[in-house]
């Protein structure tokens, strides 16, 4: 058989991986202050902007001190969902909801949290060990040891 | 009295909150989907079609353990009822530690994207149907026990290890002591984009099909006697998927060879190429070719080529309902096909996903 072809088609893969990887360095998106981590027994007080997104998009399923992520998310009716999708996720809020469904399918994480309101996302995260979310900052009556400094 | 009442009352509360509890910890969704097919074979035909009917459950069972189940009913007109229930992934995962765990169950091979990520779920399809290598190539489920790492380094790379029951077993039972092992590994350097490669190997000592190959398919167009001896069936697959807010591209190529006792090898492949343009998130107009060769040598899927060009369109209303819409164009090309599959054909095709 004549192999040739799957050189020409492997170098168009990399010219196409090259270009989109040069576009995708402009698309990422900055923390913003109006919001604030929360997470309850996470094995660290601080987290990396990046080790948060990330953590949000599914990539770690445990904290460091061996506790089960879990991963709280303002429903689609939440007044926040469309500034947490963007800052945090990159993406709209229906995107962020199509991506968690799908990796939730694929079997590769457990089923995140919804709640429509700041308040009931703080009662969870406070009664649920390895909890994390983001809520706006100015919301009322949050317990300081659940606070997560934020770091660049 | 009072005391009873109030007895009963913290008895139902408690149930109450282990109701909520059970609930945060278990999640039920459902998939499924309606056609309508519109072709100009030798006898055209019009019809309306029911899809498969695909219940998922996913439970979290410990910290570290959860479980993963998903049930399909489909169409079977040869069912007394005319529907069919199968298990398709029942898999419990222990995630040993941060980024790797260990499966056991039935599940769905890790052997390319499509079917690593898509499953059953026809929401997720970027078009209406699978691409041919999945009728004939690609073994899609196995029941064993699987390795997996996910995400690890900066470019997410993963990897998944499988021992488990292979083409010829069913749910329950495999005829012969050879369990194949399969390999497949994948990196997801940016956002959006996975690259993936697997390799799968299976000695086939009488080349029976039981249920968990997906190319059982192959008396549909073979005619004449088939091989029962031994076959040798390896399988090499690379996808690159990248679906991004702008564009995405789905390629998945599979490399087959097999080997019998009676005739010189047989190397078969198949490339399926989506393209698609999303604008503004719900409009995705596409384009897919889907190509498949296999040898004349062979002995296991039997000889065929077929290709089919398609163009369509996909719209999503939400992220738990699209319609797809699609004009293609098929074409099989090997002279032993039965009639139905001999002449290139053009349909239509229309396709609503759901997922709740």
């Amino acid at each position: 058989m004549d192999f040739k072809w799957i050189h020409r088609f492997a170098k168009v893969l990399l010219l196409l991986f090259v270009l989109l990887k040069s576009y995708n360095a402009n698309a990422q998106t900055s923390w913003s202050n109006n919001l604030m981590v929360i997470g309850n027994n996470l094995g660290t007080s601080k987290l990396t902007q990046e080790y948060m997104k990330q953590t949000f998009k599914g990539k770690y399923s445990l904290w460091s001190n061996g506790q089960a992520v879990t991963i709280v998310l303002p429903s689609s009716k939440s007044a926040q969902a469309p500034e947490f999708a963007n800052v945090v996720m990159g993406m709209s809020v229906t995107g962020m909801q199509k991506y968690w469904l799908s990796l939730v399918f694929q079997g590769r994480a457990n089923p995140p949290a919804f709640f429509e309101t700041s308040s009931d996302i703080v009662k969870f995260v406070a009664s649920t060990s390895g909890a994390i979310a983001v809520i706006p900052a100015n919301t009322p009556d949050v317990p300081n040891y659940l606070i997560i400094k934020i770091q660049n | 009295m009072r005391v009873r009442l109030l007895v009963l009352l913290v008895l139902v509360f408690s149930l109450d909150n282990v109701a909520i509890a059970q609930n945060r910890n278990t999640q039920f969704n459902g998939f499924g989907h309606i056609e309508y097919n519109l072709n100009n074979l030798n006898q055209k035909n019009s019809y309306f079609s029911i899809g498969e009917h695909d219940f998922f459950v996913n439970s979290k069972l410990s910290d570290r353990i959860s479980y993963l189940g998903e049930y399909v009913i489909r169409f079977n007109g040869s069912s007394a009822t005319s529907f069919l229930p199968s298990i398709e992934r029942s898999l419990v995962k222990f995630n040993y530690s941060k980024l790797h765990s260990i499966i056991v169950g039935k599940i769905h091979t890790p052997l390319n994207y499509w079917n690593d990520v898509y499953h059953h779920g026809r929401l997720f399809f970027p078009t209406v149907d699978r691409p041919f290598a999945f009728s004939y190539l690609i073994p899609l489920h196995t029941l064993g026990i699987q390795f997996q790492g996910q995400n690890i380094g900066k470019l997410n790379f993963g990897y998944d290890v499988v021992w488990g029951n292979g083409i010829s077993s069913t749910d329950a039972f495999h005829a012969d002591t050879h369990t194949p092992v399969s390999f497949a590994a994948h990196i997801k350097p940016i956002e959006g984009m996975r690259i993936g490669v697997s390799y799968y190997n299976e000695y086939l000592p009488d080349n029976v099909f039981g249920t968990h190959s997906g190319h059982a398919s192959n008396y549909s167009h073979h005619v004449g006697e088939t091989y029962e001896g031994p076959i040798n069936y390896e399988l090499a697959c690379f996808s690159f998927a990248y679906f991004g807010k702008k564009v995405e591209v789905l390629n998945e190529f599979a490399f087959n060879r097999t080997r019998s006792d009676s005739l010189p090898e047989a190397n078969n492949f198949s490339n399926y190429l989506y393209l698609g343009l999303p604008i503004a998130e719900v409009h995705t107009p596409y384009v897919y070719v889907d190509y498949l060769n296999v040898d004349h040598n062979d002995l296991h899927t039997y000889q065929i080529e077929k290709y089919k060009v398609g163009l369509g369109y996909r719209y999503q209303f939400n992220y738990q309902l699209n319609v797809k819409a699609q004009f293609e164009y098929e074409s099989t090309l090997h002279d032993h096909s039965n009639l139905n599959s001999m002449d290139p054909f053009v349909s239509f095709k229309v396709q609503l996903a759901y997922g709740f």
